[in-house]
């Protein structure tokens, strides 16, 4: 029992402290050959994150699958359908990406008609959530919203060159805005979310924190 | 028991939204042309690449999708064209799986061939790279360790441009520009280049973004586009108009709509009686 | 020919994907179905290139090292079988240490000690009264925005430091409204190329 822990448990966050160490010595350290070695080191990095992004097909046609034999059995055919096209659609565009290539002609007239057109209006019709949450929502109940609101608005109208052109006032409250209050905000932000990616880091290296080997018996 | 909403805060969602999407193509169809005040942080981005010298490289991480296009995409083209006109040279990667294949868009608009520009000796683009923080370190200290083709599958061992990248590719670089929807993205290159090689840097976050990259400025970043509207504003500056000053126009209009319901549904709310809400 | 009829689906799938914000229908089922296996399959389509590029061509260069790449990327999918899950905890264990020693590294110069560096601002300006009074108040803000957490020194429980911490908070709710305005506008902008792309593009009645 204790052997099997060790090389699947021990020897991985052994692995993690080692070349932890080996990466942030190259900060300190100018040698060529650690140069080299941690170069190479962030190249297999590479090459394994872009296996690790495959994940989410597999996990899409295990769902989906699923999806597709639960939804038949329940005679809930419009439910299948839409699985169906979405695992064609990911089936298809993996074997022309591929197979033929992403340069060409096919792939970026699927890119250009599909892809980019969805990706772009997914992201923007959030603006209608927004501001649907901007005017239901959004009440001035407290002085910490008042003057959300306050700086808010003001920076909106800064936004506006309808604004700006009779109302240059409103361009140097802007920069005493972002260039003053919101950086100065953030950097103390900034200083704690450094200090804590710093910790946790530290607690990785030592194998304080393993989450990221998965929840198992060992 | 609540109180009963005033009518002010009670108008048809769906009614906002048609305001909303009339107003903007209104202003599209017939648009006001106003002049856009350009903020000291886009021109310090445009100071940064006009006091570089002539054959300087400047790396570009063109990571955006095509949701965020509208914003970034004339910051693209408009600090491209200005490099061109001040004859730096321009290697690009992309930190999103999008992006390599959005730049012929851009591309389109840049013609860089009408410019004299040849690819592989005064620009080079070489596609989507994954991993993260470690693939920019990679990148800055040994550009030809990470890519030995470009986005085409060519090699790169017959670009002079690629070639002029060799170890230590830090030394090498005049300036990082960086477009991201991502602040993880603009702070992994802040750390990897500005940090580490104190190498210049101008970035081009969205919007909502910038005041996450703000505290950087201009300690370690010289230069900051605030996402779309930045785009406008260094269009305006450099005398480079493009696709972002047009719609600049719709941003204006957009806007006013959402800040007058805020108004009036904050106003409805102060006037409705109060009690048992 | 193929033009035209691209332009036409996108025009019909933009117009479904926002019809989601008024009502969830078939029709923006069917789009956000389209859209999460094409964004998938074309992440996978990039990763597969980005394998080819800075793995494979290696290899065939002869550099053989890169087939530990290779495996160890091969080794991930181990994660799908209950009985050899542990073997996927190598590869990550590498990508942890890798990431998290290439980050931090970098964390402590940019996200602290240049942030502190730049915060030692001269605070009164001989002849500029204006920029003096802004830096006093900037310092001030950055000051009690930094003791908003501080949650665990004695000292920063009492009323006076309470009432100091509260300024900061202030401060940072301006911050957050700039970020809200900022918000708005970046969603605007991306609405406004859709808007510009069905009203130029597809119905050509602006230009």
């Amino acid at each position: 029992m204790s052997s099997s822990r060790t090389y699947k448990r021990q020897i991985p966050l052994a692995l993690t402290f080692i070349v932890g160490i080996i990466v942030s010595l190259d900060w300190f350290i100018k040698w060529d050959p650690l140069q080299t070695f941690t170069t190479t080191l962030m190249n297999f990095q590479i090459v394994m994150v872009a296996f690790m992004m495959g994940f989410a097909g597999v996990n899409l046609v295990y769902l989906h699958s699923r999806r597709i034999q639960r939804n038949m059995s329940e005679n809930k055919l419009f439910d299948a359908l839409l699985s169906v096209v979405l695992l064609a659609c990911l089936f298809i565009w993996v074997a022309v990406g591929i197979g033929m290539g992403m340069n060409s002609d096919t792939y970026k007239w699927l890119f250009n008609t599909f892809n980019q057109s969805l990706s772009a209006t997914a992201y923007a019709a959030t603006l209608f959530y927004l501001a649907s949450a901007t005017y239901r929502v959004l009440r001035i109940r407290s002085t910490e919203t008042g003057i959300l609101l306050l700086v808010g608005a003001i920076t909106i109208c800064a936004n506006i060159p309808l604004f700006t052109a009779y109302f240059p006032i409103l361009g140097t409250i802007l920069v005493w805005i972002s260039d003053g209050l919101v950086k100065y905000s953030y950097r103390a932000i900034t200083i704690g979310v450094g200090l804590g990616g710093i910790l946790m880091g530290v607690r990785t290296l030592l194998a304080m924190e393993t989450g990221y080997l998965g929840a198992t018996e060992e | 028991m609540a109180t009963k909403k005033h009518f002010l805060e009670n108008i048809p969602i769906g009614l906002y939204f048609l305001i909303i999407i009339g107003a903007m193509c209104y202003i599209q169809l017939y648009p006001l042309g106003l002049p856009i005040p350009v903020t000291e942080m886009t021109k310090a981005t445009y100071r940064t690449v006009e006091n570089l010298n002539e054959g300087d490289i400047i790396l570009v991480d063109q990571g955006y999708g095509a949701g965020t296009i509208a914003s970034h995409e004339p910051g693209f083209v408009v600090v491209f064209k200005h490099a061109m006109r001040k004859g730096l040279k321009l290697v690009i990667l992309s930190t999103s799986v999008e992006g390599p294949l959005l730049l012929d868009s851009a591309l389109a608009k840049i013609r860089p061939e009408s410019r004299g520009y040849e690819y592989g000796r005064d620009w080079l683009h070489v596609g989507y790279v994954a991993g993260g923080e470690p693939a920019y370190a990679a990148i800055v200290q040994d550009f030809a360790s990470t890519f030995t083709v470009d986005y085409e599958g060519t090699s790169l061992s017959g670009m002079p441009l690629a070639q002029e990248l060799i170890a230590p590719t830090y030394e090498k670089i005049a300036l990082v520009y960086v477009q991201s929807a991502g602040g993880d993205v603009c702070e992994g290159w802040i750390r990897q280049s500005a940090v580490r090689y104190d190498i210049p840097m101008i970035q081009q976050p969205l919007e909502m973004m910038v005041p996450t990259i703000l505290p950087y400025f201009p300690v370690n970043c010289q230069g900051i586009l605030n996402g779309g509207i930045g785009a406008a504003e260094y269009e305006s500056f450099s005398g480079l108009p493009g696709e972002a000053v047009k719609l600049s126009d719709m941003l204006s209009m957009g806007g006013l709509v959402v800040l007058i319901f805020l108004i009036l549904g904050n106003i409805g709310w102060f006037i409705r009686p109060k009690g048992g809400d | 020919m193929a033009d035209v009829i691209g332009t036409w689906i996108a025009a019909l799938l933009t117009i479904a994907i926002t019809s989601l914000a008024w009502k969830d229908q078939p029709a923006s089922k069917m789009a956000n179905h389209i859209y999460i296996g094409v964004v998938t399959a074309n992440s996978i389509a990039q990763a597969w290139a980005n394998i080819m590029n800075v793995g494979i061509n290696k290899i065939i260069a002869g550099d053989f090292l890169y087939i530990i790449a290779i495996l160890l990327g091969l080794l991930t999918y181990t994660r799908y079988s209950k009985a050899s899950f542990w073997v996927y905890r190598y590869p990550i264990a590498l990508v942890m240490g890798i990431g998290v020693g290439t980050s931090m590294r970098g964390l402590v110069g940019g996200s602290f000690l240049d942030q502190i560096r730049d915060s030692f601002f001269q605070l009164a300006v001989p002849g500029d009264a204006m920029t003096s009074v802004n830096n006093i108040i900037f310092f001030v803000i950055l000051l009690s925005s930094l003791s908003y957490f501080l949650f665990t020194v004695r000292a920063f429980r009492s009323e006076t430091a309470i009432k100091f911490s509260t300024l900061g908070r202030y401060a940072m709710m301006g911050a957050f409204g700039y970020s809200f305005a900022n918000t708005i506008a970046t969603r605007i902008n991306q609405y406004a190329g859709r808007i510009a792309f069905l009203l130029i593009d597809w119905l050509h009645i602006a230009s």
